[in-house]
């Protein structure tokens, strides 16, 4: 190998100082001689090269074929100048790649084959080269920042223009960095465990999200997503970075918007209840959890008609359910229903509902908002039983004065004027006639302060209770009205006690004197009949009937204005709701009218 | 003639002093005591033993009240005769007095010629009523009793409650009933409970059962 023309130091200096990196490998592939370019541009120490098989210096992944072309060369030498060389990726100590260009020669020296290498870095050339393509263009240009990392030692390689804006450091700054130092909420080992699936071709990318650090030490969310490829026999992760700011803060805007409305359904002194067309609830708040006494949970997703209705009203409240899912939406806008809690109690809600409709208009849902009205009713109750027994009280005083106080002088007068009689009888005509005038003024005064007082308090009620004195009331209407009234009752073999007996006597004499002195009927039906769970009461005439305006407050509906004004409906309404009854009523003009009563029985 | 001894019974001193002028003209009535209420009457009875009639009212102010009182009376002298003077005509109260014992029952503003016949129509082991008084008790027994057992008969529906049960027996629904005859759901429904009860069926094919059977539908 020496030039005999060349002195061997001046070669050496040469061989040393040279820019292109210099090789002498013998025919078994190992490293005779290696220059100091070759040493730097592989990241080896002086002389360090020397003895290792030529194949360090190769990707491990191109080892093996290039053993089969250095065999190949070593029979068949055939000398490849630079500018014709090939293009190959070298290795370094650190495992990095880089491109070079070798171009080979050899020399026979005392009967052995040496082949000398050339190799020169050209990562420069080819950076300079793929700048100017389309891709490198669009890879440059991208607003989002692309990475591309070295495989094996994991060092950025190339990343564009938008990474370097995005973390604030320089391209120098950059390339000293490893993937990992920009990552927040990762170390090393993190990060190699989490592209071990893809270097190992289990899948083709992973994604995660991960937090950046830029150069002044702020920090972005971002969601990363890492695949990997071969490049130029290079293996590289390619790294694209989303940066999600923006995402992430209208997330915690939602959440926190969630929250809040949560909170505000939480907080809400009402009631929130979604029930699905399958009649199971979908959402509850936690007030009505608490009401229910359950936990969420065990809400959720239970048929919310056969676990939190009385059973006696279950099916008529599930009918009206069913009718709102087929679409008859006006029904359910508002009612009042008693829900049962978790040891059995009931508690009577005010709800109002609304329909939730799919995008084609067809009912999906009902979200319902409800008030615990028990206590307020119980309230409202008391209230009213204080009025009406007060009522009571002070009618049954007046009934007993009158009956005590001015009947019996009136009747003491009577009995007096008796004792004249015999003697009135022997006397004029004159007065005769003025005894026998006042005999009967006497009469009417007397039967009047009786009726007042019967109608205060009706003795038989009090004295024979409710079946007996609805049979007389009935009875005394045949006798002197031209309305006839069928009466019938059924059960109440025990007498109700004393609040529903005046209750349902009031009302049905209330009733009894609407259609008579309103409805102009000639046939009037009442009936009374017991049932298992209730007392109903129906009234029934043939009279000219009316318009009912429905009233969106009470439950009663109010009849129309005019002659039909001040019906007793009121005081009825006081009473019933008293009793917790309900109302019905059926009319029309000239149809007649049918009232139902109905008062649960306690 | 015989004297008739009445003993008044009225917790009003007025009344009893009106009925005692009043009768104070009367040769064959004597008014030989009065009692407030019902112990003081029962103790009047034990001193004056020869008394025939005793004159009662019914509200007496007390616990025991006339009807009771009338029931112990009789209980203890069956001999003597207890008419009832009072101002109620109602056919419980004339009812539970007669069922007490009383064999007269007028009302307090009779006239003095009633009074003095009860008296003695009493007194002599007969009954006497005066003239409202006996329609009333009249009209009892002609009005059938309102409260009954369900018995199934059909006069007990009320014209409603067969159409209801025409229509039910059709197979049409609460709904399109309630379309039909104008009225609620809610309210065919209580017909259709009342009708249950009032038919003693036990359900819906119950009803329809009856209505075939009374000719209600066409088959």
């Amino acid at each position: 190998m020496i030039q005999p023309t060349v002195s061997e130091s001046i070669f050496e200096s040469i061989f040393h100082s040279s820019t292109l990196g210099i090789l002498v490998v013998d025919a078994t592939g190992t490293i005779e001689i290696a220059n100091s370019y070759t040493e730097q541009i592989f990241g080896y120490g002086p002389h360090e090269l020397a003895g290792y098989p030529l194949e360090i210096l190769i990707p491990t992944q191109l080892r093996t074929k290039h053993q089969q072309l250095r065999k190949q060369f070593q029979n068949q030498p055939k000398i490849r100048p630079m500018g014709q060389g090939r293009y190959l990726l070298g290795q370094r100590k650190d495992g990095s790649q880089f491109p070079v260009e070798v171009s080979l020669s050899y020399a026979d020296v005392e009967g052995k084959r040496s082949a000398i290498a050339y190799v020169a870095d050209i990562t420069k050339q080819q950076e300079a080269r793929d700048r100017n393509t389309l891709l490198t263009r669009i890879f440059q240009e991208s607003l989002h920042p692309i990475y591309v990392i070295d495989a094996a030692a994991l060092h950025f390689v190339r990343f564009n223009q938008a990474a370097l804006n995005d973390l604030g450091y320089s391209l120098s700054e950059l390339r000293q960095l490893h993937p990992w130092d920009i990552k927040l909420d990762m170390d090393q080992s993190a990060f190699q465990r989490t592209i071990k699936p893809i270097l190992a071709e289990e899948v083709a990318k992973v994604t995660f999200e991960s937090v950046f650090v830029r150069k002044d030490g702020t920090t972005f969310p971002v969601e990363v997503h890492l695949q990997s490829f071969r490049y130029d026999h290079r293996h590289v992760l390619l790294q694209t970075v989303l940066n999600i700011s923006h995402r992430k803060e209208a997330e915690r805007a939602l959440i926190q918007e969630k929250e809040t409305a949560q909170q505000y359904l939480d907080i809400a002194n009402a009631i929130f209840v979604l029930i699905n067309q399958d009649q199971t609830v979908a959402l509850i708040n936690q007030k009505g959890c608490e009401l229910l006494d359950y936990c969420e949970e065990d809400i959720i997703g239970k048929k919310w008609f056969d676990h939190f209705f009385p059973e006696r009203v279950r099916e008529e409240v599930r009918s009206i359910f069913h009718r709102a899912m087929q679409g008859a939406v006006s029904e359910i806008e508002y009612a009042e229903n008693w829900v049962l809690t978790r040891d059995k109690k009931e508690r009577l809600i005010e709800w109002h509902n609304t329909v939730i409709q799919d995008a084609n208009g067809q009912p999906t849902a009902t979200l319902s908002s409800g008030v615990d009205i028990t206590d307020k009713r119980k309230a409202e109750q008391a209230v009213t039983r204080a009025l009406i027994e007060g009522q009571e009280e002070e009618r049954q005083r007046v009934a007993r004065e009158l009956h005590d106080g001015l009947s019996q002088s009136l009747t003491a007068i009577r009995l007096h004027l008796n004792a004249l009689e015999t003697d009135v009888a022997q006397s004029n005509e004159r007065n005769q006639e003025a005894f026998a005038k006042l005999k009967t003024i006497l009469q009417i005064t007397t039967r009047e302060v009786k009726d007042i007082s019967y109608n205060l308090m009706p003795s038989v009620l009090r004295d024979y209770g409710l079946v007996k004195a609805l049979s007389f009331l009935c009875q005394t209407i045949n006798e002197t009205q031209q309305t006839q009234i069928n009466l019938q009752m059924y059960g109440l073999e025990n007498e109700p006690d004393e609040q529903l007996k005046i209750g349902l006597y009031r009302i049905a004499q209330e009733l009894i004197n609407n259609a008579l002195k309103h409805a102009h009927a000639q046939r009037i039906d009442m009936q009374l009949i017991e049932h298992s769970n209730s007392i109903v009461l129906t009234v029934e005439d043939d009279g000219v009937g009316f318009t009912i305006e429905n009233d969106s407050v009470g439950f009663i509906p109010t009849p129309s204005s005019g002659s039909q004004n001040g019906f007793g409906l009121k005081n009825i309404e006081a009473r019933l709701k008293l009793l917790s009854g309900t109302l019905e009523i059926d009319t029309r003009p000239g149809k007649g009218t049918l009232i139902t009563v109905e008062i649960p029985k306690i | 003639m015989e004297l008739i001894n009445v003993l008044v019974v009225d917790d009003h001193q007025m009344i009893r002093d009106g009925i005692r002028i009043s009768l104070s003209d009367i040769a064959d009535i004597r008014v030989i005591g009065e009692a407030a209420h019902s112990a003081e009457a029962l103790k009047q009875l034990r001193e004056h033993v020869s008394v025939q009639v005793v004159v009662m009212d019914i509200s007496l102010g007390d616990e025991t009240g006339g009807t009771e009182t009338t029931r112990q009376i009789k209980e203890q002298y069956p001999e003597i005769a207890v008419l009832a003077l009072t101002m109620h005509n109602e056919e419980p109260h004339i009812t539970s007095m007669l069922r007490a014992g009383a064999t007269g029952y007028i009302l307090k503003d009779t006239g003095m010629d009633e009074l003095i016949t009860a008296i003695r129509t009493v007194a002599s082991g007969q009954t006497y009523f005066s003239k409202e008084v006996a329609a009333t008790v009249m009209n009892r027994f002609m009005t059938h009793s309102s409260h009954r057992q369900p018995n199934g008969q059909i006069e007990t529906l009320t014209p409603r409650e067969r159409e209801v049960l025409q229509l039910i027996a059709q197979e049409f629904t609460n709904h399109e009933i309630a379309d039909r005859l104008f009225i609620s759901p809610r309210t065919v429904d209580t017909h259709r409970r009342n009708l249950i009860l009032k038919l003693n069926v036990k359900n819906t094919a119950g009803l329809v059962r009856y209505a075939i059977k009374q000719n209600l539908v066409d088959l």
